[in-house]
Protein backbone atom coordinates (compact mmCIF):
# COMPACT_ATOMS: atom_id res chain seq x y z
CA UNK A 1 0.00 0.00 0.00
CA UNK A 2 1.34 3.28 -0.80
CA UNK A 3 0.79 5.17 2.62
CA UNK A 4 1.08 9.90 2.76
CA UNK A 5 1.80 11.44 6.15
CA UNK A 6 1.44 14.60 6.75
CA UNK A 7 3.76 15.62 9.76
CA UNK A 8 2.33 18.96 11.00
CA UNK A 9 4.58 19.41 14.42
CA UNK A 10 5.61 22.59 14.71
CA UNK A 11 6.03 23.11 18.33
CA UNK A 12 9.18 22.11 20.90
CA UNK A 13 6.94 20.78 23.21
CA UNK A 14 5.60 17.75 20.33
CA UNK A 15 9.01 17.60 19.26
CA UNK A 16 9.59 13.81 21.20
CA UNK A 17 7.06 12.91 18.72
CA UNK A 18 9.35 12.70 15.73
CA UNK A 19 11.61 10.02 16.87
CA UNK A 20 8.80 7.70 17.34
CA UNK A 21 7.22 8.93 14.21
CA UNK A 22 10.19 8.10 12.02
CA UNK A 23 10.40 4.49 14.13
CA UNK A 24 6.84 4.23 12.89
CA UNK A 25 7.45 5.05 9.62
CA UNK A 26 10.84 2.56 9.61
CA UNK A 27 8.51 -0.58 10.80
CA UNK A 28 5.77 0.59 8.16
CA UNK A 29 8.09 0.44 5.00
CA UNK A 30 9.13 -3.11 5.33
CA UNK A 31 5.11 -3.85 4.00
CA UNK A 32 4.27 -0.92 2.26
CA UNK A 33 6.12 2.33 0.59
CA UNK A 34 5.98 5.64 3.05
CA UNK A 35 6.49 9.22 2.18
CA UNK A 36 6.38 11.03 5.24
CA UNK A 37 6.10 15.16 4.66
CA UNK A 38 7.34 17.32 8.21
CA UNK A 39 5.93 20.04 7.16
CA UNK A 40 8.37 22.64 9.35
CA UNK A 41 11.46 20.72 7.64
CA UNK A 42 10.89 21.92 4.26
CA UNK A 43 10.02 24.60 1.66
CA UNK A 44 6.19 24.57 1.36
CA UNK A 45 4.05 28.01 0.74
CA UNK A 46 1.52 28.80 1.67
CA UNK A 47 -1.99 28.60 -0.77
CA UNK A 48 -2.35 31.99 -2.18
CA UNK A 49 -5.68 31.30 -3.93
CA UNK A 50 -4.32 31.88 -7.27
CA UNK A 51 -6.66 29.19 -9.19
CA UNK A 52 -3.51 28.34 -11.42
CA UNK A 53 -3.73 25.24 -10.33
CA UNK A 54 -7.43 24.92 -11.94
CA UNK A 55 -7.69 26.82 -14.62
CA UNK A 56 -4.08 28.11 -16.02
CA UNK A 57 -1.55 24.65 -14.75
CA UNK A 58 -4.39 22.38 -14.46
CA UNK A 59 -3.43 20.21 -11.43
CA UNK A 60 -0.14 22.02 -10.86
CA UNK A 61 0.10 24.33 -9.24
CA UNK A 62 2.09 28.24 -9.31
CA UNK A 63 4.78 27.39 -6.51
CA UNK A 64 7.47 24.93 -7.43
CA UNK A 65 8.51 24.44 -3.67
CA UNK A 66 8.65 20.64 -1.86
CA UNK A 67 4.84 21.31 -1.81
CA UNK A 68 4.79 19.68 -5.25
CA UNK A 69 6.16 16.05 -3.58
CA UNK A 70 3.43 16.45 -1.44
CA UNK A 71 1.02 16.43 -4.27
CA UNK A 72 2.92 13.76 -6.41
CA UNK A 73 2.70 11.38 -3.60
CA UNK A 74 -1.08 12.20 -2.62
CA UNK A 75 -2.40 11.50 -6.25
CA UNK A 76 -0.88 8.03 -6.16
CA UNK A 77 -1.43 7.12 -2.32
CA UNK A 78 -3.75 4.67 -0.50
CA UNK A 79 -4.07 6.06 2.66
CA UNK A 80 -3.55 9.68 3.57
CA UNK A 81 -2.90 10.21 7.23
CA UNK A 82 -2.74 13.37 8.83
CA UNK A 83 -0.61 13.76 12.07
CA UNK A 84 -1.44 16.96 13.81
CA UNK A 85 -0.40 18.34 17.47
CA UNK A 86 -3.52 20.67 18.62
CA UNK A 87 -2.49 24.32 18.61
CA UNK A 88 -5.15 26.66 19.76
CA UNK A 89 -7.58 24.17 19.69
CA UNK A 90 -7.07 23.47 16.13
CA UNK A 91 -4.90 21.38 13.69
CA UNK A 92 -1.70 23.31 13.36
CA UNK A 93 -0.66 25.96 10.58
CA UNK A 94 1.72 23.75 9.64
CA UNK A 95 -0.42 20.71 8.93
CA UNK A 96 -3.26 23.56 7.72
CA UNK A 97 -0.88 25.06 5.39
CA UNK A 98 -0.19 21.06 3.75
CA UNK A 99 -3.86 20.67 3.35
CA UNK A 100 -4.35 23.81 1.66
CA UNK A 101 -1.86 22.71 -1.29
CA UNK A 102 -3.76 19.48 -1.75
CA UNK A 103 -6.01 21.54 -4.23
CA UNK A 104 -4.44 20.71 -7.78
CA UNK A 105 -5.74 17.19 -6.70
CA UNK A 106 -9.28 18.24 -7.46
CA UNK A 107 -11.22 19.83 -10.74
CA UNK A 108 -12.68 22.91 -10.17
CA UNK A 109 -16.18 21.36 -11.17
CA UNK A 110 -18.82 20.96 -8.85
CA UNK A 111 -21.20 17.82 -8.83
CA UNK A 112 -23.80 17.22 -6.19
CA UNK A 113 -22.65 13.99 -3.76
CA UNK A 114 -24.71 12.99 -1.03
CA UNK A 115 -26.91 15.92 -1.55
CA UNK A 116 -24.32 18.55 -1.36
CA UNK A 117 -22.26 20.39 -3.68
CA UNK A 118 -18.55 18.91 -3.83
CA UNK A 119 -15.42 19.30 -6.58
CA UNK A 120 -14.68 16.32 -8.87
CA UNK A 121 -11.49 14.52 -7.94
CA UNK A 122 -9.00 15.05 -10.55
CA UNK A 123 -7.36 11.64 -9.84
CA UNK A 124 -8.93 8.36 -10.02
CA UNK A 125 -7.14 6.70 -7.01
CA UNK A 126 -9.26 7.22 -3.92
CA UNK A 127 -7.33 7.15 -0.87
CA UNK A 128 -8.33 6.65 3.02
CA UNK A 129 -8.40 9.25 5.25
CA UNK A 130 -7.05 9.32 8.97
CA UNK A 131 -6.15 12.25 11.85
CA UNK A 132 -4.29 11.12 14.70
CA UNK A 133 -3.87 13.98 17.26
CA UNK A 134 -1.25 14.26 19.72
CA UNK A 135 -2.14 14.00 23.01
CA UNK A 136 -0.48 15.21 25.98
CA UNK A 137 -3.28 14.63 28.37
CA UNK A 138 -4.26 18.60 27.50
CA UNK A 139 -7.04 17.71 24.88
CA UNK A 140 -10.42 19.33 25.63
CA UNK A 141 -13.33 17.03 24.22
CA UNK A 142 -14.91 20.12 22.29
CA UNK A 143 -11.70 20.67 20.38
CA UNK A 144 -11.10 16.76 19.26
CA UNK A 145 -14.74 16.72 18.55
CA UNK A 146 -14.11 19.96 16.44
CA UNK A 147 -11.22 18.45 14.97
CA UNK A 148 -12.62 15.49 13.91
CA UNK A 149 -15.87 16.66 12.55
CA UNK A 150 -13.28 18.60 9.87
CA UNK A 151 -11.76 15.63 8.92
CA UNK A 152 -14.83 13.90 8.07
CA UNK A 153 -15.88 17.47 6.28
CA UNK A 154 -12.45 17.31 4.13
CA UNK A 155 -12.98 13.25 3.58
CA UNK A 156 -16.14 14.20 2.10
CA UNK A 157 -14.55 16.59 -0.27
CA UNK A 158 -12.05 14.63 -1.50
CA UNK A 159 -13.91 11.61 -1.79
CA UNK A 160 -12.21 9.13 1.17
CA UNK A 161 -14.02 6.00 1.08
CA UNK A 162 -13.11 5.53 4.75
CA UNK A 163 -12.22 8.18 7.55
CA UNK A 164 -9.85 7.23 10.46
CA UNK A 165 -9.71 9.39 13.45
CA UNK A 166 -7.89 9.12 16.91
CA UNK A 167 -5.94 10.77 19.51
CA UNK A 168 -2.06 9.42 20.54
CA UNK A 169 -0.02 9.60 23.70
CA UNK A 170 3.62 9.35 23.17
CA UNK A 171 3.58 5.65 24.50
CA UNK A 172 0.84 4.77 22.27
CA UNK A 173 1.27 6.10 18.59
CA UNK A 174 2.99 3.95 16.83
CA UNK A 175 0.65 1.20 17.72
CA UNK A 176 -2.81 3.74 16.98
CA UNK A 177 -0.75 4.53 13.72
CA UNK A 178 0.34 0.37 12.39
CA UNK A 179 -3.07 -1.35 14.19
CA UNK A 180 -4.57 1.38 11.97
CA UNK A 181 -2.76 0.79 8.91
CA UNK A 182 -2.78 -3.30 9.25
CA UNK A 183 -6.82 -3.21 9.26
CA UNK A 184 -7.04 -1.55 5.82
CA UNK B 1 -12.98 51.87 21.10
CA UNK B 2 -10.72 50.42 19.17
CA UNK B 3 -11.99 48.34 16.07
CA UNK B 4 -9.55 46.09 13.86
CA UNK B 5 -10.49 44.50 10.60
CA UNK B 6 -8.16 41.11 10.11
CA UNK B 7 -8.38 40.19 6.42
CA UNK B 8 -7.96 36.40 6.58
CA UNK B 9 -7.60 36.04 2.94
CA UNK B 10 -4.48 35.13 1.46
CA UNK B 11 -5.27 37.50 -1.54
CA UNK B 12 -5.04 40.11 0.50
CA UNK B 13 -6.14 43.29 -0.99
CA UNK B 14 -7.95 41.93 -3.99
CA UNK B 15 -10.21 39.53 -2.42
CA UNK B 16 -13.72 38.66 -2.15
CA UNK B 17 -12.82 39.33 1.72
CA UNK B 18 -12.17 42.49 1.27
CA UNK B 19 -15.28 43.40 -0.46
CA UNK B 20 -17.78 42.03 2.38
CA UNK B 21 -15.10 44.33 4.73
CA UNK B 22 -15.68 47.54 2.33
CA UNK B 23 -19.51 46.56 3.05
CA UNK B 24 -19.89 45.97 6.68
CA UNK B 25 -17.72 48.90 7.01
CA UNK B 26 -18.67 51.84 5.05
CA UNK B 27 -20.43 53.53 7.93
CA UNK B 28 -17.62 52.89 10.37
CA UNK B 29 -15.06 55.52 11.46
CA UNK B 30 -11.87 55.24 12.31
CA UNK B 31 -11.15 51.25 11.36
CA UNK B 32 -7.80 49.54 11.15
CA UNK B 33 -6.65 46.96 8.68
CA UNK B 34 -4.64 44.49 8.70
CA UNK B 35 -3.61 41.19 6.40
CA UNK B 36 -2.75 37.50 7.30
CA UNK B 37 -1.42 38.04 3.79
CA UNK B 38 1.63 39.82 4.92
CA UNK B 39 3.08 36.91 6.66
CA UNK B 40 6.23 38.83 7.50
CA UNK B 41 3.93 41.38 8.83
CA UNK B 42 2.17 39.04 11.75
CA UNK B 43 4.43 40.28 14.81
CA UNK B 44 4.11 44.01 13.61
CA UNK B 45 -0.02 42.95 13.65
CA UNK B 46 -0.10 41.70 16.96
CA UNK B 47 0.34 44.98 18.20
CA UNK B 48 -2.61 46.54 16.75
CA UNK B 49 -4.16 43.51 17.51
CA UNK B 50 -3.49 44.14 21.38
CA UNK B 51 -4.31 47.30 21.36
CA UNK B 52 -7.93 47.30 19.94
CA UNK B 53 -10.53 46.11 21.96
CA UNK B 54 -13.25 44.86 18.97
CA UNK B 55 -12.32 42.56 15.76
CA UNK B 56 -13.96 41.75 12.45
CA UNK B 57 -12.44 38.57 11.41
CA UNK B 58 -13.16 37.74 7.39
CA UNK B 59 -11.84 34.53 5.60
CA UNK B 60 -12.44 32.06 2.61
CA UNK B 61 -13.32 28.93 3.71
CA UNK B 62 -9.69 26.48 2.00
CA UNK B 63 -10.12 22.63 2.12
CA UNK B 64 -12.95 22.60 4.81
CA UNK B 65 -11.39 25.39 7.78
CA UNK B 66 -9.84 29.03 7.62
CA UNK B 67 -6.36 29.29 5.49
CA UNK B 68 -3.19 28.07 6.79
CA UNK B 69 -1.93 31.35 7.34
CA UNK B 70 -4.86 32.32 8.29
CA UNK B 71 -4.59 29.71 11.21
CA UNK B 72 -0.60 30.94 11.75
CA UNK B 73 -2.08 34.28 12.42
CA UNK B 74 -5.04 32.58 15.19
CA UNK B 75 -2.52 31.20 17.00
CA UNK B 76 -0.55 34.23 17.43
CA UNK B 77 -3.48 35.95 18.65
CA UNK B 78 -3.67 33.35 21.26
CA UNK B 79 -0.16 33.63 22.89
CA UNK B 80 -1.68 37.53 23.80
CA UNK B 81 -3.90 38.30 26.33
CA UNK B 82 -7.32 38.80 24.33
CA UNK B 83 -9.44 38.88 27.61
CA UNK B 84 -13.37 40.69 27.27
CA UNK B 85 -12.52 41.78 23.49
CA UNK B 86 -15.05 41.40 21.08
CA UNK B 87 -15.05 39.05 17.82
CA UNK B 88 -16.85 38.45 15.06
CA UNK B 89 -16.63 35.84 12.36
CA UNK B 90 -17.40 36.41 8.71
CA UNK B 91 -16.98 32.61 6.90
CA UNK B 92 -17.51 32.54 2.99
CA UNK B 93 -17.20 30.01 0.68
CA UNK B 94 -17.17 28.86 -2.72
CA UNK B 95 -20.08 26.44 -2.17
CA UNK B 96 -23.59 27.48 -2.13
CA UNK B 97 -24.46 25.77 0.74
CA UNK B 98 -23.35 26.99 4.53
CA UNK B 99 -23.26 23.28 5.85
CA UNK B 100 -19.65 23.15 4.28
CA UNK B 101 -18.49 25.91 6.77
CA UNK B 102 -20.73 25.13 10.11
CA UNK B 103 -17.69 22.88 11.80
CA UNK B 104 -15.18 26.03 10.36
CA UNK B 105 -18.04 28.32 12.72
CA UNK B 106 -17.97 25.92 15.59
CA UNK B 107 -14.07 26.33 15.65
CA UNK B 108 -14.23 30.22 15.65
CA UNK B 109 -16.81 29.80 18.39
CA UNK B 110 -14.30 27.79 20.49
CA UNK B 111 -11.41 29.79 19.72
CA UNK B 112 -13.20 32.98 21.19
CA UNK B 113 -14.32 30.92 24.31
CA UNK B 114 -10.63 29.68 24.58
CA UNK B 115 -9.47 33.36 25.13
CA UNK B 116 -11.85 34.71 26.97
CA UNK B 117 -13.43 36.60 24.51
CA UNK B 118 -16.70 38.25 23.46
CA UNK B 119 -18.33 36.10 20.89
CA UNK B 120 -20.86 38.26 18.90
CA UNK B 121 -21.38 35.83 16.15
CA UNK B 122 -20.45 34.52 12.82
CA UNK B 123 -22.30 35.51 9.32
CA UNK B 124 -21.58 32.00 6.87
CA UNK B 125 -22.06 33.37 3.42
CA UNK B 126 -21.85 30.57 0.70
CA UNK B 127 -21.58 31.60 -3.31
CA UNK B 128 -18.79 33.98 -3.06
CA UNK B 129 -16.59 33.47 -5.41
CA UNK B 130 -18.79 34.82 -8.08
CA UNK B 131 -17.84 38.05 -6.20
CA UNK B 132 -14.89 38.10 -8.41
CA UNK B 133 -16.98 38.62 -11.35
CA UNK B 134 -20.21 39.80 -10.42
CA UNK B 135 -21.20 43.89 -9.45
CA UNK B 136 -23.29 44.96 -6.29
CA UNK B 137 -26.14 44.70 -7.75
CA UNK B 138 -25.97 40.51 -8.12
CA UNK B 139 -25.64 40.46 -4.52
CA UNK B 140 -29.39 42.01 -3.97
CA UNK B 141 -30.09 42.76 -0.40
CA UNK B 142 -27.05 40.57 0.98
CA UNK B 143 -24.82 43.87 0.72
CA UNK B 144 -27.66 45.96 2.64
CA UNK B 145 -27.39 43.34 5.15
CA UNK B 146 -23.56 42.95 5.24
CA UNK B 147 -23.93 46.48 6.58
CA UNK B 148 -26.40 46.02 9.08
CA UNK B 149 -24.70 43.75 11.05
CA UNK B 150 -21.86 46.18 10.33
CA UNK B 151 -23.97 48.60 12.32
CA UNK B 152 -24.72 45.95 15.03
CA UNK B 153 -20.64 45.14 15.75
CA UNK B 154 -19.99 49.59 15.79
CA UNK B 155 -22.55 49.14 18.89
CA UNK B 156 -21.11 46.36 20.33
CA UNK B 157 -24.58 44.20 19.73
CA UNK B 158 -24.98 40.10 19.18
CA UNK B 159 -25.13 39.74 15.26
CA UNK B 160 -29.01 39.63 14.63
CA UNK B 161 -29.73 36.45 13.65
CA UNK B 162 -32.65 36.97 11.44
CA UNK B 163 -30.04 38.49 9.06
CA UNK B 164 -27.19 35.58 9.33
CA UNK B 165 -30.03 33.18 8.35
CA UNK B 166 -30.96 35.41 5.58
CA UNK B 167 -27.40 35.65 4.24
CA UNK B 168 -26.72 32.14 4.84
CA UNK B 169 -30.10 30.51 3.39
CA UNK B 170 -31.26 26.83 3.08
CA UNK B 171 -28.66 25.08 5.10
CA UNK B 172 -28.92 22.04 2.09
CA UNK B 173 -30.57 21.91 -1.51
CA UNK B 174 -33.40 20.77 -1.62
CA UNK B 175 -34.43 17.73 -3.82
CA UNK B 176 -35.87 20.20 -6.28
CA UNK B 177 -32.94 22.33 -6.25
CA UNK B 178 -30.80 19.14 -6.80
CA UNK B 179 -32.86 18.69 -9.74
CA UNK B 180 -32.44 21.89 -11.14
CA UNK B 181 -28.42 21.88 -10.37
CA UNK B 182 -28.49 18.80 -12.83
CA UNK B 183 -29.37 21.16 -15.74
CA UNK B 184 -27.39 24.04 -14.75
CA UNK B 185 -24.40 24.93 -16.72
CA UNK B 186 -22.41 25.13 -13.81
CA UNK B 187 -19.00 24.34 -15.03
CA UNK B 188 -19.18 27.40 -17.29
CA UNK B 189 -17.31 30.07 -15.36
CA UNK B 190 -14.41 27.41 -14.85
CA UNK B 191 -14.11 26.99 -18.05
CA UNK B 192 -14.50 30.57 -20.24
CA UNK B 193 -11.48 31.03 -17.29
CA UNK B 194 -9.38 27.89 -18.77
CA UNK B 195 -10.38 29.05 -22.07
CA UNK B 196 -9.21 32.55 -21.51
CA UNK B 197 -5.79 31.15 -20.38
CA UNK B 198 -5.47 28.75 -23.46
CA UNK B 199 -5.72 25.81 -20.73
CA UNK B 200 -9.14 24.14 -21.91
CA UNK B 201 -7.65 21.34 -23.63
CA UNK B 202 -5.57 20.55 -20.35
CA UNK B 203 -8.43 20.86 -18.04
CA UNK B 204 -8.64 17.41 -16.93
CA UNK B 205 -4.90 16.69 -17.06
CA UNK B 206 -3.39 14.62 -13.93
CA UNK B 207 0.26 15.57 -14.16
CA UNK B 208 1.30 13.03 -11.81
CA UNK B 209 -0.40 10.28 -12.12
Amino acid sequence: MNITIINGIQDTKHNKYQKTLEETVTALNKDHQVDMFTIDDMNVAYCCGCFSCWVKTPGICIYKDDGVDIVRSIAKTDYLLIVSPVVAGFISSSTKKAMDRFLPTLLPYIKIYDGESHHVPRYDKRSNLGLVLLDEGDLDDEAVKINFDIIDRLAKNFHAPKVFKACALLENIKEVITNEICSC
Amino acid sequence: MKYVVVNGSPRGKKSNSDRIISWMTQNSQEVQKVYVADIKKHDEAMKVILDADRYLMVFPLYTDAMPGMTKAFMEKMQQINLEEKSIVFVVHSGFSEPIHSRTVERYCAYFTKANKMKYLGCVVMGGSEAMQVAPNGYFGKKKDYFEALGQNIMKGELLDQALLQKIAGAERFSKFKILILRFLPTDMYWNSRLKKNGAYEKRLDKPYS
